[in-house]
């Protein structure tokens, strides 16, 4: 290897003719004057000479090559490979044109590819060109992130990427760029079950129900095998975990309700008048009642009320019911029917989907005792509960540093990570949505307060720019649209090679573009230890379902055939308690019938006696 | 002014074409049967060439190997004595292996000065009257022949040589570096090393001559222009111990030439089948694996000047070789 051609201080071309290149390695150019910087390919070229582009050379005369390999002559092996080598650090001065390159040792590079022990940092994968230098790593980087080639689980080649995880607590926050089958799922997957190794507090937000680590996934070799299920727990919205509604300060419901669907400003006033009234915690049912008493006494109308305490026709519940009414009239009759009712419409649909059944006690015990809580729901519920509950959470652990910080004693509550995919629905760019607010602070105060974000999107350039702006390490996976690769080549610092690299990425390789390495390295991500609860083809399913209640009726008919068409009905009850629980009418079981005929798994043939009968096939 | 040039230049070309024309008239109206007849009875016989199959290829040659012989030259400098010459030559083998030679020339060194001097004295006694200019070309010619020369006889004791193709006449070498070529003739005989040169641009004037006396003085490749069908070779001998043959081995109207040893003529006919089993049917017509060795010796511009860049003392390079014509700026 060799540099040739024009060099700069930043940049040189490395040939030979032997060896061919790969984007990412690094290598060590031999200019001894410049302490032989390190530097890695960022473009690679081949060519022949012999074979040339242009059809009209008269070169590409296949023939003839064939003719030259047949007296020994292999015109492929003219090849040149060229390497676009960019330095790491700029030279003081150009390099020296002509010098040697060759591979570095890992102890050379070690400083630069390793920031932290396995045991210490998130494994994610393995740093890509790093296949040759690492024979001489030191045992501890080793076998420590297998990896997936097609669908086999592979040995892991390379040095391994260690995120440094402590290092968040001066360069915050991950994002995880990348369109669908990217790897982006996976990336995020493998990153919490490092996380749960680290048994780090971790709240994952999953509106895709894909967040379960108890399968292990397909094929894995069991030395890698590791079990999470004592690491993890799993809450759904409305039925393990929901909101508790005396615990709402009145801000609290007015985001909630304005996910629910979006607060006019008489509806703000309303909620801001209404909720708390004279100081006193209101509860679901006090709060739900005084909206329905209010909206009733609206549609009467103080006229009406008035008119009917006078009239005297009212007994004593009656009586009381609307004296109650006009004191609401008195209280609150500037408020608008149009806003009560849709008030009261937006809170029944939180109800209705169990929000202010539960607590958020169970997934602060889980926090604290380290564990990494999944919270799933539909995604517009996910945002209401997550607004309420990041705001609860972050206000704990905030209160508790301020205590701290200013010397006073409170509660403790552990820092913590946040993950969710589809971040850009969180805290979308453009307009305001009340998980925006609390995500948007997180990411500009949380680093104080040891509260850190990891958030995925497949369209960087629908997130909030102020939360982009904060994410100080980002993966990005392959990307195809020419909008968000605008985007990522602004927010990152993937070089315009890089870019152009990114829609043809393998699913699961990466740029990681952090502070913390200082560079952006191009990485594999390693094969997760667990698998989603849904990754079977849903047309598999189908088929896979079919085929079940095919043999289940199979079953059941097997041992009274044959069946003839016309003495159907007495065959029908005993098939039918066969079956347990489900009933065929004979119409149904003839159908049924035809359809394994279909198949092939039966036979319908004359009958001596006249008629068809069904047989084994 | 640039439109008054070119109205003038045009002018001379018209007139040129015109003259050019008549010279040819005869010629170019040749009847193309009727030449191939006279030069069947007169000169020698045509013979039609076949592509050789890859395993008539593998058998012919079993396990040794065919080599291409080429050289190179650049010049650093314009006018004499202030230049500089960087000769090259290489034999590379068809398994992948490589001789190289290499030489510089500058009539400025003192032992140049007397080489040049002694050559003048030398033909002076033979009738022949140079000039040092002139008498410089001439060793740097027969430089160059003789590190081809080199190359190839290294190649034959080193390898297992079948063939060596040279580029240009083998009658070159004759001329040139006399001693060396006796060298690699008796060796490649002695070894049945055939020895098959290659001639891109023939200059001869010998068939003209056999046919008729109205037809003395016309270049071999002007009347031969079309006239061979592809694939087609016409055998000849005029060159001291030399067979000659002029073939079309593609699609090229244009001839290329072919001198062997006489020892070796029996195998005319194999070498001339792998020339044209070498050379690209649309192409230029020289054998691909010439044109491979001759990219692999020639030597670029930039390469030459970074070469001198680096090795050569600037001020010297400067003094001695630098020339104003370089620095032009249109």
């Amino acid at each position: 290897m060799q540099v040739v051609g024009l060099t700069t201080q930043q940049e040189v071309y490395v040939a030979s003719k032997e060896r061919k290149f790969r984007s990412n390695e690094i290598l060590k150019i031999l200019d001894s004057e410049l302490d032989n910087p390190l530097g890695e390919v960022v473009e690679t070229q081949s060519y022949n000479r012999f074979i040339p582009l242009s059809i009209k050379d008269s070169f590409v005369d296949k023939g003839v090559l064939e003719s030259l390999r047949s007296i020994g002559y292999n015109v492929d092996e003219d090849e040149i490979n060229i390497a676009k080598v960019r330095l790491l650090t700029e030279a003081t001065y150009p390099i020296k044109t002509g010098v040697a390159a060759e591979v570095p040792a890992f102890t050379e590079v070690k400083e630069l590819l390793v920031k932290e022990s396995p045991a210490e940092g998130l494994v994610l994968g393995v740093i890509k060109g790093t296949e040759e230098m690492a024979a001489g790593m030191d045992d501890d980087l080793k076998d420590v992130a297998p990896l997936l080639k097609g669908k086999e689980v592979v040995a892991q080649q390379g040095v391994p990427f260690n995120f440094k995880l402590k290092a968040m607590h001066q360069y915050p926050h991950i994002g995880i760029i990348g369109g669908s089958g990217s790897g982006k799922s996976f990336g995020m997957r493998v990153m919490l079950e490092e996380l749960m190794k680290l048994e780090i507090p971790t709240l994952v937000f999953d509106p895709h129900f894909e967040m379960d680590f108890s399968e292990k996934f397909p094929d894995l070799p069991t030395e890698y095998e590791e079990d999470f299920e004592s690491k993890f727990e799993i809450f759904q919205v409305g039925r393990q975990v929901g909101v508790n509604f005396e615990d709402l300060s009145t801000k609290d419901l007015l985001d909630l309700l304005s996910a629910a669907s979006d607060l006019s400003e008489s509806m703000v006033n309303a909620v801001e008048t209404l909720h708390n009234a004279e100081a006193k915690r209101d509860s679901f049912f006090t709060f739900a009642e005084r909206l329905a008493d209010l909206r009733q006494a609206l549609e009467l109308g103080r006229k009406r009320i008035q008119r009917k305490l006078k009239s005297g026709e009212l007994s004593g519940q009656q009586k009381e019911e609307y004296q109650h009414y006009l004191a609401l009239i008195d209280d609150y009759g500037s408020l608008h029917l149009s806003s009560i009712t849709g008030l009261t419409w937006r809170l029944n649909k939180l109800k209705r989907h169990g929000l202010f059944q539960q607590s958020i006690s169970e997934i602060e015990a889980a926090l604290q005792s380290r564990k990494l809580v999944v919270v799933q729901g539909p995604i517009w519920l996910l945002q209401v509960f997550a607004t309420y509950l990041l705001g609860n959470l972050y206000r704990q652990r905030r209160d508790y540093k301020d205590a701290d910080y200013s010397g006073e004693t409170a509660d403790y509550f552990p820092p913590f990570l946040v993950a969710t995919d589809e971040a850009h629905n969180f805290a979308p760019k453009g307009y305001d949505s009340p998980t925006k607010r609390v995500l948007k602070e997180i990411s500009q105060e949380g680093r104080k307060y040891g509260v850190f974000l990891i958030l995925a999107t497949q369209r960087p350039t629908l997130l909030a720019d102020t939360v982009t702006a904060q994410l100080n390490s980002k993966f990005v996976f392959r990307t195809v649209r020419a909008s968000d690769i605008e985007t990522i080549k602004q927010e990152t610092d993937l070089t315009a090679e890089e870019a152009k690299r990114l829609p043809y990425l393998s699913s699961g390789d990466a740029f990681v573009s952090s502070a913390i390495f200082g560079r952006t390295m191009a990485v594999r991500i390693r094969v997760a230890k667990t698998t989603s609860p849904h990754t079977q083809n849903p047309f598999d399913e189908l088929e896979a379902k079919t085929k079940a209640k095919e043999d289940e009726l199979y079953g059941a008919i097997a041992k009274h055939l044959p069946i003839y068409d016309d003495d159907m009905l007495t065959e029908l009850k005993a098939v039918n308690k066969e079956l347990e629980g489900k009933m065929l009418s004979r119409n149904q079981l003839q159908d049924r019938l035809e359809t394994l005929v279909e198949r092939g798994r039966l036979k319908k043939e004359d009958s001596p006696l006249g008629g068809t009968v069904y047989n084994l096939g | 002014m640039l439109g008054e040039v070119a109205t003038k230049l045009k002018k001379n070309l018209i007139s040129f074409n015109k003259r050019l024309q008549d010279r040819y008239k005869g010629e170019v109206d040749f009847d193309k049967q009727d030449l191939r007849e006279r030069l069947h009875h007169k000169v020698g016989k045509f013979t039609l060439l076949e592509r050789l199959s890859n395993q008539r290829l593998r058998d012919w040659l079993a396990k040794e190997v065919v080599v291409g012989v080429d050289g190179s030259l650049n010049k650093v400098g314009v006018n004499f004595p202030h230049y500089l010459y960087l000769l090259q030559a290489l034999a590379k083998s068809t398994a992948q292996e490589d001789i190289l030679a290499a030489e510089v020339f500058c009539p400025l060194l003192a032992e140049v000065e007397a080489e040049i001097e002694q050559f003048r004295v030398q033909q002076q006694q033979e009738g022949k009257r140079y000039s040092q200019q002139e008498a410089a070309t001439k060793l740097r010619t027969s430089l160059l022949a003789k590190l081809e020369l080199q190359v190839a006889i290294q190649a034959i004791q080193k390898w297992p040589v079948k063939l060596i193709m040279m580029d240009g006449s083998l009658i070159r070498y004759r001329i040139e570096a006399k001693d060396s070529w006796q060298q690699l003739r008796e060796l490649a005989l002695e070894k049945g090393v055939l020895l098959v040169g290659v001639i891109e641009e023939i200059a001869t004037k010998e068939l003209g001559t056999r046919l008729s006396s109205d037809l003395e003085g016309i270049y071999d490749r002007e009347l031969l222009f079309g006239v061979l069908e592809v694939g087609e070779m016409l055998e000849l001998e005029f060159k001291l111990g030399l067979k000659t043959a002029f073939l079309r081995p593609s699609q090229d109207p244009q001839v290329i030439g072919l001198d062997i040893l006489k020892e070796q003529q029996d195998k005319l006919k194999i070498m001339a089948d792998l020339i044209q089993t070498l050379t690209p049917k649309s192409g230029r017509g020289i054998p691909l694996w010439l044109d491979i060795v001759d990219n692999e010796v020639r030597i670029s511009k930039q390469m030459v000047e970074s070469l001198v860049d680096s090795y050569l003392d600037p001020q010297l390079k400067r003094r001695l070789f630098a020339s104003k014509r370089q620095e032009r700026i249109y």
